[in-house]
């Protein structure tokens, strides 16, 4: 007797499979994420009272922030099939371009709101435009998008270093490779609840909330929306039609790198006020947005509601190192889990298992 | 200037074993961007099984299990499940990165009992290993088994009315080029900077992904540009030393620039015209697909 | 495991149990359409059993199931009495079953050698594939095939990779022979040759399922012919009860005349202005080489120009150039009058409707009926509000009434593509292109996954198009469809036409002869 396994391809995808699989795949990865600090000798109970404390904490808005903005530009670019790994990279170039800028050509005496604004588009270019130039390259000539954005990452956090180390080492920071504070003009205000001052700051904020709106329009109501996703789902299609894919491919990189700088504005103007080594800038926001964008299935507002579940993750995940000795490594591993589980449910959405029994 | 060579070699040889692996499992179609984890992890593994039995040889091996591990992992999801390679890649370097950490993570800095020196024989290091390459190359063009390999890399849906397993020969290829990732990673640990501190090998996989592409996925032309990557590694060093002096941080952003110009020119110039990469690259198979 | 001895076996007649392979009431479905339903068939040693039936009727889905290319929903297989499993084709291989696919299913960028060598279990994993070259050059020379076992697949025209199939069967020295249409390509004396092979099988007690949609090859050769309508089988029957009256109306339900109504339409006039001009047009195809040759043709108004050929001469590059997917490498292109250049490259798609070979290029199957509906409009005024809102009510109207007037069987607008049979998807895309209301419409193999009633409503609907003073330039393989249709008629063989003039002129034999083999050949 053998068992013989074939799939068969559903002649509709699982109802609710929009839910179910991200939702699966969420609880497949609390559960190893447990059995892991289990190990570590943690009480099981513990991760759950930390992850339920976390869903009301501020400090997972504030990571949440960074993950929204760049997770939806990552879900633009999934939807035209572009594979921009490169979040990481852009989120620094957004920072380090608006350091500069605030560092040595912001007046003093400029209206913060002016020089917020001034700011942010000067972030948004130059992310976008580091995404461009990979878009560039892809769509011109065909140089692999996954490649060239990984590289720029790695070449956008050394010369971040650099400069913290180098030229840009603050003079009042004694010898710490970081900037000096910047002007409190460009300060961005940070929410205060009471008399207690929270991480989040408040215009960020105000814009991570907007964009998932804005490019769920762009996706699905606009003729670039339907562009995009016409590329994504069939070049050959998006070509017979007349669709001009490089435009679509430099317009997502665009759109991905640039909502990626405004979060790096985000980290620099509202948290640090300074700019500090490039690992601890990102953080790995970057390559965590990657899951947001799957985990919302590329739908600018799943990546809302899934770039807030993921703050709350990662802030636990911050918690959670403190009270026990588990590495920042094993978030690594319950990220990797949970990104393995929910493509492996979505085939289970689209393809019927059969199990046969021969004799 | 000898002794830059036979760094370049040394740094090289890893990135040759790596980039050889994944020929392979791009050849039947495989993109697998776990690599880079692999490698890590496998650097890791091969560390702490090598401080615990004072055996080299076993470290490699242990790399290399665990980066089979990996690719099996990546096969299943990947190749049976149908995810997207890409994705999946990504998140099994995530995971890898995880697990070298947690691995690897009180050990850090111990001095190795042993490892493999290879400081003396580059010359013969180097004729081994373009031998290997040949090898390589000629089981892939010339044998039926390269042949089912690139069969399911280039049209798995023929392949499968041929009567090749293109679901077992993917997966297969995947796993072996996942153990000889791993073994890159072991390599780089025990056979060239000997030491093992969180994060060791990262940014290696990638260069190997490139240097895949560059080749034009034939283990000919492999050790070239991985010798090439080689002398940058070795490069860097020297000139962090007098006179030279140079930034370590701008040099450290050669490696990858390098990466991205070598990638560019070779796309951007008419050569890229005679490589062709698999034509199904990167696409899932499912047997039932509509072929007409 | 045991054999033979389930119960339902002891029920068989001897028919069944002496059958060399018996597929009881297989059913199989793609995404929910029905493309067998409860079939079975049965193939005698020694007998050459023909299955016939339209575009669409299953045949190929039958033989690929017992092939092992598809795995039926249900329904079983008995191979000499015995149940067996296929599960894929080294099952198949294993139980002695070997397939000539209608289209050659082989890997372009290995050599002949190296396809043939892995279908063959005596080839091992680690011996080299060109150990076989020489009884690939024996069997091809014994048939008269001239095929190079050193060559790469993607080197071959189309109809020596049909042949470098036919040589894979024999070598697999099978005793169950599965050819689906393989003679459509062939020259008349390789035909008689491989009828010859299949005499020869069928002496040695082997069995053959010869696909065909030729009933006069069907009487010559067959022991048995079974017929196949929507997915069902109409019954079987002794060639020696067969004729061909009897096999049409078995095949399409009642007594058709085909080739009769378009025929005695007038021609479209020829002295009119001309909507397509090209002139001394080269292409080169995906591997560099020359696949169009110096062509020059023109197209009038209210003009059908029929091109016909066998697959890969040079008629994908042609139009994808025509198109604006392909830069020529010389030549001009006049549309209206105008020269190519003058043209954006959105202009073009929309003043040439295009329906292409591989119709899955024109349609993204993962998208509802009304967004692809829209897929050469969505950025003109029509559907357009403030400037870049799509209106996408108004695509829903558009889309249900084409599914309405083009008789395609969906659902409802917001159906998705990829859940529409071969022959609606096709119907699509026909009734996207035609409504875009174009000056000239090309149409490659337009028929190709289509039934009887749809082909008629295919050419009605490209006749009533001319007649409304358009043009269309037919491409197909089928050089009946081309006859039937074309005002003119030319060949297009190894990246060169051969004009065989106006209609009424056309030798058809010559015709074929061309398609077959080129003009100079001799
Ligand atoms: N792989 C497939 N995926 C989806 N539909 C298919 C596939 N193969 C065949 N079909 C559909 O099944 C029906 C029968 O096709 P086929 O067996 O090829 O017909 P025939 O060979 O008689 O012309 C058609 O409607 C076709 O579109
Ligand atoms: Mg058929």
């Amino acid at each position: 007797m053998k068992i013989e396994l074939s799939i068969k391809r559903r002649p509709r995808e699982l109802p609710y499979s929009n839910i179910i699989v991200p939702m699966g795949s969420i609880i497949i990865s609390l559960i190893v994420s447990d059995i892991l600090l289990v190990l570590s000798g943690v009480d099981p109970m513990v991760f759950f009272i930390v992850l339920a404390d976390s869903f009301l904490s501020f400090s997972s808005i504030r990571y949440a922030i960074p993950l929204i903005l760049s997770g939806v530009g990552l879900a633009i670019a999934y939807k035209a099939n572009v594979w921009n790994i490169g979040a990481e990279g852009q989120i620094l170039a957004g920072a380090l371009a608006a350091s500069g800028v605030a560092l040595f050509y912001i007046p003093p005496d400029m209206n913060p709101v002016t020089a917020a604004v001034v700011l942010y588009v000067i972030g948004f270019s130059a992310g976008a435009g580091l995404g461009l130039l990979a878009g560039i390259l892809k769509a011109r000539f065909n140089v692999n998008e996954v490649l060239s954005t990984l590289m720029l990452n790695y070449i956008l956090m050394q010369i971040v270093n650099y400069l913290v180390y180098g030229p840009w080492r603050g003079v009042r920071e004694y010898g710490y490779p970081r900037t000096d504070i910047f002007p409190d003009n460009v300060w961005l205000p940070q929410l205060i609840i009471g008399d207690m001052r929270t991480t989040v700051n408040i215009p960020t904020l105000a814009i991570s909330l907007i964009i998932p709106f804005l490019m769920y329009f762009l996706l699905f109501k606009t003729k670039w929306g339907y562009e995009i996703r016409v590329v994504g789902s069939n070049p050959n299609a998006a070509e017979y039609g007349g669709i001009n894919t490089g435009k679509v491919i430099a317009l997502t990189m665009i759109i991905s790198g640039g909502l990626a700088g405004i979060a790096g504005v985000g980290e620099v103007l509202g948290i640090y006020r300074q700019l500090i080594r490039a690992e601890r800038v990102s953080a790995g926001f970057g390559y965590t947005a990657i899951i947001v964008a799957w985990l919302g299935k590329l739908n600018p507002i799943g990546a809302l509601i899934a770039g807030y579940f993921i703050g709350v993750l990662v802030s636990a995940g911050y918690t959670l190192q403190i009270i026990s000795r588990i590495s920042y490594g094993a978030i690594n591993v319950v990220t990797g889990i949970l990104l393995l589980s929910l493509i492996s449910l979505d085939f289970i959405s689209k393809y019927k298992p059969i199990v046969k029994v021969v004799r | 200037m000898l002794e830059l060579v036979a760094r370049a070699i040394i740094a090289g040889t890893p990135l040759l074993i790596a980039s050889i692996g994944e020929i392979y499992t791009e050849r039947s179609g495989v993109l697998n961007l776990g690599l880079e984890g692999i490698f890590v992890l496998g650097a890791a593994t091969s560390f702490v099984t090598t401080l615990y039995t004072g055996n080299a040889y076993l470290g490699l091996l242990v790399g290399g299990i665990f980066g089979a591990f990996i690719g099996f992992l990546h096969g299943i999801v990947s190749v049976s499940f149908r995810g997207r390679q890409v994705v999946s890649g990504l998140a099994l370097t995530m995971f890898s990165y995880g697990l070298a950490s947690l691995i690897g993570k009180s050990e850090v800095g111990k001095p190795l009992p042993t490892y493999i020196y290879v400081g003396d024989i580059w010359m013969e290091l180097i004729a081994i290993e373009i031998l290997i390459a040949v090898a390589f190359w000629y089981i892939l063009f010339k044998l039926k088994l390269g042949a089912s390999i690139r069969s399911v890399g280039d049209n798995p849906n023929a392949a499968e009315a041929l009567g090749v397993d293109v679901v077992k020969v993917r997966i297969l290829s995947t796993v072996f080029g996942s153990f000889m990732g791993g073994v890159a990673g072991a390599w780089y640990i025990l056979g060239y900077i000997q030491v093992w501190t969180e994060g060791a090998g990262m940014g290696r996989g990638w260069i190997a992904l490139a240097i895949v592409i560059v080749s034009a996925w034939n283990p000919l032309l492999a050790p070239v540009f991985s010798f090439l990557f080689g002398g940058i590694e070795a490069a860097l060093w020297r000139f962090q030393l007098p006179p030279y002096n140079l930034d370590p941080y701008l040099l450290g952003a050669l490696p990858y620039l390098a990466t991205l110009v070598i990638l560019f020119m070779f796309m951007a110039t008419p050569i890229k015209k005679y490589f062709r990469p698999p034509a199904s690259l990167g696409e899932p198979f499912y047997k039932e697909e509509r072929t007409i | 495991m045991s054999r033979g001895t389930t119960p339902q076996n002891l029920f068989f007649n001897q028919e069944y149990r002496e059958a060399l392979a018996y597929m009881k009431d297989i059913s199989k479905s793609f995404y929910g359409n029905k493309a067998l339903n409860n079939v079975s068939f049965n193939l005698r040693k020694g007998e050459i059993h023909v299955i016939l039936g339209e575009n669409g009727a299953g045949k190929t889905t039958l033989v690929k199931i017992l092939a092992g290319l598809y795995s039926p929903d249900s329904g079983e297989i008995f191979l000499e009495g015995k149940k067996v499993n296929i599960e894929s084709t080294r099952d198949a291989i294993k139980y002695g079953i070997a397939m000539v696919n209608q289209y050659p299913q082989l890997v372009e960028e290995l050599t002949v050698a190296d396809n043939i060598s892995l279908s063959l279990n005596n080839v091992g994993l680690f011996n080299q594939t060109s150990k076989i070259g020489d009884k690939i050059i024996e069997i091809s020379e014994r048939y008269g095939f001239r095929i190079q076992p050193w060559k790469e697949i993607m080197n071959l025209s189309f109809s020596e990779r049909q042949r470098v199939e036919i040589i894979k069967a024999i070598m697999l020295d099978a005793k169950v022979i599965i050819m689906d249409e393989p003679t459509t390509l062939l020259t008349t004396k390789e035909r008689r040759l491989i009828y010859q092979f299949m005499k020869k099988a069928k002496a040695d007690e082997r069995g053959i399922i010869l696909i065909t949609h030729k009933l006069s090859e069907a009487l010559e050769i067959a022991d048995r012919i079974t017929v196949l309508r929507k997915g069902k089988v109409v019954d079987t029957v002794d060639v020696s009860e067969a004729t061909y009256e009897k096999l049409m109306e078995m095949m399409f339900g009642r007594t058709v005349a085909i080739h009769e109504k378009i025929l005695k339409r007038g021609l479209g006039e020829t002295t009119s202005r001309r909507v397509l001009e090209i002139s001394d047009l080269s292409v080169k195809d995906n591997y560099g080489r020359l696949a169009v040759n110096g062509i020059s043709f023109h197209i009038h108004k209210g003009e059908i120009y029929g091109i016909a050929g066998i697959a890969g001469n040079g008629q994908i590059e042609l139009v994808e150039a025509l198109y604006g997917l392909r830069k020529p490498v010389k030549g001009d292109i006049k549309i209206m009058g105008k020269n190519y250049w003058e043209y954006s490259k959105k202009e073009i798609k929309r003043i040439i409707g295009y329906i292409p070979d591989k119709i899955q290029d024109a349609v993204v199957l993962d998208m509802p009926i009304y967004e692809n509906s829209i897929l050469k409009l969505y950025d003109t005024s029509e559907y357009i509000r403030n400037r870049f809102i799509i209106d996408y009510d108004r695509a829903i109207e558009y889309s249900s009434q084409l599914i309405k007037n083009y008789y395609i069987a969906a659902e409802g607008p917001d159906v998705y593509a990829g859940y529409l049979s071969g022959g609606n998807l096709q119907k699509l895309v026909l009734a996207r292109e035609i409504s875009i209301d174009p000056p000239l419409i090309v149409a490659v193999n337009p028929t190709r996954a289509l039934d009887h009633f749809s082909t008629e409503f295919v050419y009605e609907t490209l006749y009533k198009f001319k007649e409304t003073g358009k043009a269309v330039l037919l491409i197909s393989e089928d050089k009946d469809e081309v006859l039937r249709l074309s005002d003119r008629i030319s060949v297009m063989y190894e990246g060169r036409l051969i004009e065989m003039g106006r209609r009424e002129d056309v030798d058809v034999d010559l015709m074929e002869e061309y398609m077959i083999r080129g003009q100079n050949e001799d």
